[in-house]
């Protein structure tokens, strides 16, 4: 599992301390979950967005975005039409396509799920592993319950990356005229290819020697310069969400 | 040192070793030659506790080593007394960047800080991963990828170390500065090959193979020799021309971001060209380029004088990646095979040329025999060309040169990476080297 998301970069994120982009994140994910309102769920969304562009360059996070946009999708298509109740919006030959409140649910779910996701790629593009860890670890979580966020945090971007690699490796095996990817196949061997994960991951960090320690000694992180100035930045930019809730 | 008497069979019954009893020396560098599928892996997963592990079977006898018997101790407290390099590096890779990699057996192993930093600097010295310390593994070549598990266990410093196949990928110059290694090193040695290499010469105090029930006397192997017919004029012509290919280190500021150019490249249906190169050079970048998976950022790729999409490139050339399971996803062999959309009859035919059997499961594969599959499977496709990257590591020159000849045989032009320094002297075929970012013909 050796994905790593992270991008080397100096914009001001990166040179964030990774205590307060721990807080941050957290804050971001919190907020989204509060947002009662239409500018509200806009600002949950765009916010962290607004970040991952600065933070990362163009490229990177419109790469970010690319990845979600079809799940996006999905969720306008076919939300609108499992929650019909209330008043109707579209409708087509007496057909209720869409409700204010289908709407409203559909809007709630992206924002909600894109503010949690833009938080977090801004903190795994920005900050290593290693540093992810030492973070958990200065707010007194156990090394192993550190170690084992950290993976799971960088799971999903490996899945992300198995996935385009079998993407990759069936498109060598496509036949002439044939288009696009054989869509069952991939997600059946991603879904194998995970599982078959767990026992290798587990056993390969035994053979590190994980778990000899009955307790992983903490180093501490140095302060960097404007570290109280990183911590007011870290919680005034998700907290000013509230404004608009 | 070390001495054992085992038996290991998997969780579906199916025995690997019943009664295996064998002896290494302290400070003794032993050499295993066997053919895939024999039980190296497995061997080697067992000594280090991967097996039974999470995977389950079952396991009975004993190793001692310096008379603790490291088979009843768990998987992680036998990591000073036995570690192992892992055939498939992707596989124990955990981490986010090299230092971090190397970093964290040695926390496990309650070392200070500084004491840690000596040795993680000095293992990335011994292997030349210096520039690397702040990369992401997942943006090294197979080859760094392989030094980096030998820094790790070199880093670590059990009494043995168990080497599976960890020659391969690694350039020749590589594959003698680590025999190097290996002579100098105090502890036991126990590497295992699928063929004996050059750079083994000197490096090893034991050559065995493995029998029934326990290792053997090695007996050399002779290379094969192999008759190819000349590439027919009128064939396919495969060319690029004034190729600039870049790839980006996203992860590290302080590395140089890679680039290769090549001129001219051509090759010919039926015809086999060799392409040789240092560790990171860019020929598996090449080779993506070539086959349509990466995206050149000058030049031309064509097809007897018509320019290749990248979508086109994909049903010209087929690409053997270095890491077979990488190209494996379907639960059989069979399924595999049926996926090409081949006729029953083409797959009879490729599971007899290439010794497969229909039923057997992928997952429960050895590497040797997995890359033999990924070869049925890219024939079967009968693609007009085809890269071999690095497909003579885990295989024994019989193997290699059967899957060679195949391809050969059908009209295919083939590209083969190699580090074997061998492999030109019993696979006749064009030389070209990547040298200082740029393709040449030798």
């Amino acid at each position: 599992m050796n994905a790593s998301s992270y991008i080397h970069g100096d914009s001001f994120y990166h040179r964030f301390d990774v205590r307060p982009k721990l807080i941050s994140t957290l804050l971001f994910a919190a907020i989204a979950f509060a947002m009662r309102s239409w500018a509200g769920l806009a600002a949950a969304f765009l916010l962290p967005l607004a970040l991952l562009f600065v933070a990362v360059g163009t490229r990177e996070a419109w790469r970010c975005l690319l990845r979600l946009l079809p799940l996006f999708a999905i969720l306008v298509l076919f939300t609108p039409l499992q929650e019909r109740g209330g008043t109707p919006l579209f409708e087509a030959g007496g057909f209720v396509i869409a409700t204010e409140e289908g709407i409203w649910t559909v809007a709630r779910i992206i924002s909600r799920l894109g503010a949690l996701s833009w938080a977090l790629m801004l903190l795994l593009l920005t900050a290593r592993n290693e540093e992810i860890i030492r973070g958990l670890r200065a707010f007194h979580m156990p090394y192993n319950a550190a170690l084992a966020a950290s993976m799971v945090l960088r799971f999903i971007p490996h899945l992300g990356l198995l996935f385009s690699e079998i993407r990759d490796s069936m498109s060598l095996r496509l036949d002439e005229g044939r288009r696009g990817y054989p869509m069952l196949p991939s997600i059946t061997a991603l879904t194998v290819a995970a599982i078959r994960m767990i026992p290798e991951t587990a056993a390969a960090l035994e053979e590190r020697g994980f778990g000899r320690m009955a307790k992983m000694p903490n180093e501490p992180i140095p302060r960097p310069r404007g570290y109280s100035l990183q911590w007011l930045l870290g919680a005034i930019i998700p907290l000013s969400l509230l404004i608009v809730r | 040192m070390l001495d054992a008497d085992l038996s290991f069979s998997y969780g579906d019954g199916r025995s690997v070793f019943n009664g295996f009893r064998f002896a290494v020396g302290e400070g003794e560098k032993l050499l295993v030659v066997a053919p895939p599928g024999s039980g190296k892996t497995t061997l080697a997963k067992i000594l280090t506790g991967a097996l039974p592990g999470y995977s389950g079977g079952e396991l009975k006898g004993h190793a001692y080593a310096s008379g603790i018997d490291v088979l009843s101790m768990p998987a992680a407290m036998r990591m000073e007394i036995i570690g192992r390099v892992s055939q498939n590096t992707d596989e124990m890779l955990l981490f986010s960047s090299v230092r971090e990699e190397i970093d964290f057996p040695l926390m496990n192993l309650g070392l200070e800080r500084e004491e840690r930093r000596r040795r993680i600097d000095r293992a990335l010295e011994l292997f030349g991963l210096e520039r690397y310390s702040s990369v992401s593994t997942s943006e090294l070549s197979g080859g760094e990828k392989r030094r980096l598990m030998l820094a790790i266990i070199f880093a670590v410093d059990p009494r043995i170390c168990i080497l599976d196949e960890s020659f391969d990928e690694l350039s020749p110059s590589w594959r003698r500065r680590l025999a190097g290694i290996i002579r100098e090193h105090e502890g036991t040695v126990i590497a295992f090959a699928s063929h004996e290499l050059a750079e083994h010469a000197g490096a090893f105090d034991r050559m065995v193979g493995i029998g029934d029930d326990g290792f053997v006397p090695y007996s050399p192997q002779s290379l094969p020799e192999v008759h190819l017919r000349p590439a027919r004029a009128d064939g396919p012509c495969l060319a690029a021309e004034d190729l600039i290919i870049e790839r980006i280190h996203r992860s590290s500021g302080d590395l140089r971001d890679f680039s290769l150019s090549v001129p001219h490249l051509e090759a010919r249906g039926g015809e086999c060209c060799i392409l040789l190169g240092e560790n990171g050079s860019g020929k598996s970048t090449l080779s993506r380029v070539l086959c349509g998976l990466l995206q050149e950022k000058g030049g031309m790729v064509s097809l007897d004088g018509r320019s290749l999409s990248s979508k086109d490139r994909r049903r010209t050339v087929a690409y053997l990646m270095q890491n077979p399971y990488e190209e494996l996803f379907l639960p059989t062999v069979e399924d595999e095979m049926r996926s090409t959309g081949a006729s029953a009859e083409a797959i009879r035919e490729a599971l007899s040329i290439f010794h497969l059997d229909a039923g057997e499961y992928v997952q429960e594969m050895s590497y040797g025999r997995a890359k033999l599959l990924q070869a049925a499977i890219f024939h079967l496709l009968r693609r007009p060309f085809a890269i071999f990257d690095e497909m003579d590591s885990a295989l024994p020159y019989d193997d290699f040169i059967l899957a060679a000849s195949a391809y050969l045989g059908s009209g295919a032009g083939l590209i083969v990476i190699t580090h074997d320094e061998r492999i030109p002297s019993i696979l006749p075929g064009r030389l070209m080297r990547i040298e200082g970012g740029r393709l040449h013909e030798c």
